[in-house]
């Protein structure tokens, strides 16, 4: 087996003996499920509950994917504008740090005050959470220019748009990629964290946060796990989903590119 | 092969902001068709001058003038300054797609071709070994079909061996085109065995202490670097920097 299968196949082994071991500690102590259900109980709870679950899962991701697009447009949209006046970047850049480090348990209360449709203040929330990463990487690739290509630029008599389009932006993209990767986790996590402030009351909530909340209230926890389980799994393949596209568009040309093997 | 000036410097010194005097009253008149060296310890205004002579910087004192020919000019720095996600054609390319030319590939796959590089035109720069990439460089200043071609130590962080080759090569294309060259270098047998002429620098604030007419068959083989001519020319050159150094004692 060569290093790279072994690598591979490890984590799945761990995975596989933690999971066995999780089923073997409930059966000898005989734990109650509402205590800690067995790995096998969760799995019963996901296919009981799917009909319900699958809902959520879809209420979920919408928010989801809608806040990491709003993200992208917001993201890339407000470090193209920093990128044409400094003055603009130094007078905004700290406002939108304030934003990102401002816990959003915080502030969600207050924007589903405010915004009466629920499922806008929910995307509001995740984007919150999501555009900064990809704010603040993109606008460190724009400023990232080598200083011998943008001479060569200006020698050829480069206009600011074609430095832009020419020089700028392909040398922003890795940056841009390693910030979408992060956005996309979070806007999840974002999404999650709104539902959770939104409660089990509101109209809107219907998520798998929501459904976490419900099955709590009825100390439903293989329910509970199962609701999780999805979460994790919708984060591991946005994760896995951008991983392959950053591959995709930078493969011919960035280091960080490998060629696969 | 020489005629008028393509550009010249007249009396122009630089200072630059903070106070650092870089050149102080340096003349110099680039003959048409000629290839200038220009020769000099670190720090001594060399880049300076082209950067002048390129219309990247304004002299703090004196006069450059460019002729109407000069307007075309190829410049290769030090590094190749390639971008990474061009390819080697789109890179050599780049030029005359900012200014909108229609052939711009058929014309950067020619220049390609005069660097011997035509058959890596589909690859990415991160593909090629240093001296390709310089290659690339040179192609991308050839493919505007410059009347001027500056470069600054454009060898300096090659290895010793496709130094050689990349000299002669040039050579050989300044034999072809009779494109005005001035190549900035600091050293005396690359300046020889590439010149016409050799401009020999002081230390900063740099000044011109000599100004060498080079002797030497028009199209240059590996054979002109045991020609006893060539090393007289090559001792003559570094003499002239001793005087530069001030260690007139040592000569």
């Amino acid at each position: 087996m060569s290093e790279r299968m072994r690598l591979a196949v490890m984590p799945l082994v761990m995975g596989v003996l933690a999971l066995a071991g999780w089923e073997a500690l409930v059966r000898i102590a005989d734990l109650p499920p509402y205590i800690l259900p067995a790995p096998s109980r969760i799995a019963e709870s996901l296919v009981e509950n799917w009909p319900s679950l699958a809902a959520s899962l879809g209420v979920t991701l919408r928010i989801t994917f809608a806040a990491l697009f709003a993200a992208i447009l917001g993201g890339l949209g407000l470090a193209l504008i920093f990128a044409q006046s400094r003055a603009l970047e130094a007078s905004l850049f700290p406002y939108a740090v304030i934003l990102q480090v401002t816990p959003m348990v915080a502030i969600a209360p207050l924007i589903l005050i405010y915004v009466p449709n629920t499922s806008a203040a929910l995307l509001l929330c995740a984007w919150i959470v999501a555009f900064f990463p990809i704010l603040s990487n993109t606008t460190a690739g724009l400023n990232a220019t080598d200083p011998n290509l943008l001479q060569l630029m200006q020698l050829y008599g480069a206009s600011r748009w074609q430095v832009l389009w020419h020089l700028r932006l392909p040398q922003a993209l890795p940056y841009f990629l390693a910030g979408l990767r992060i956005a996309g986790g979070l806007s999840l996590i974002g999404a999650v964290v709104a539902e959770f402030a939104a409660g089990t009351t509101s109209a809107g909530g219907s998520g798998l946060a929501f459904r976490i909340l419900e099955a709590s209230y009825r100390l439903d926890v293989p329910r509970m796990y199962a609701a999780l389980f999805l979460l994790s799994l919708s984060g591991i393949l946005i994760f896995a989903g951008i991983g392959v596209v950053s591959r995709l568009l930078l493969y011919p040309w960035h280091e960080s590119a490998k060629r696969p093997e | 092969m020489t005629g008028a000036a393509i550009v010249s410097l007249d009396r122009v010194g630089k200072v630059f902001e903070g106070g650092a005097a870089a050149l102080e009253a340096v003349s110099l008149a680039i003959a048409a068709g000629s290839f200038t060296s220009i020769v000099g310890p670190s720090g001594c205004g060399k880049s300076t001058i082209l950067r002048l002579m390129a219309g990247l910087a304004a002299p703090s004192s004196g006069r450059v003038v460019r002729s109407a020919q000069a307007a075309r000019l190829g410049f290769v720095f030090q590094e190749p300054t390639l971008m990474p996600w061009r390819r080697v054609l789109g890179n050599a390319a780049l030029p005359l797609r900012l200014q909108g030319v229609a052939d711009a590939d058929a014309r950067a796959l020619r220049a390609l071709g005069q660097v011997g590089l035509a058959e890596a035109a589909r690859l990415y720069p991160r593909q090629l070994s240093g001296g390709m990439k310089m290659r690339v460089s040179i192609a991308r200043a050839l493919a505007t079909t410059p009347s001027l071609l500056l470069m600054d130590e454009p060898f300096a962080a090659l290895d010793e061996i496709t130094r050689a080759r990349l000299g002669r090569d040039l050579r050989r294309l300044h034999h072809e085109t009779g494109l005005s060259t001035v190549f900035v270098t600091h050293s005396v047998y690359e300046s020889v065995f590439l010149s016409d002429r050799v401009v020999v620098m002081s230390p900063r604030p740099g000044r011109i202490v000599a100004d060498l007419a080079i002797a030497g068959p028009a199209l240059r083989d590996e054979g002109f670097r045991d020609d006893p001519a060539y090393h007289a020319q090559c001792r003559a050159v570094s003499a002239a920097l001793r005087v530069a150094m001030g260690e007139q004692a040592l000569v």
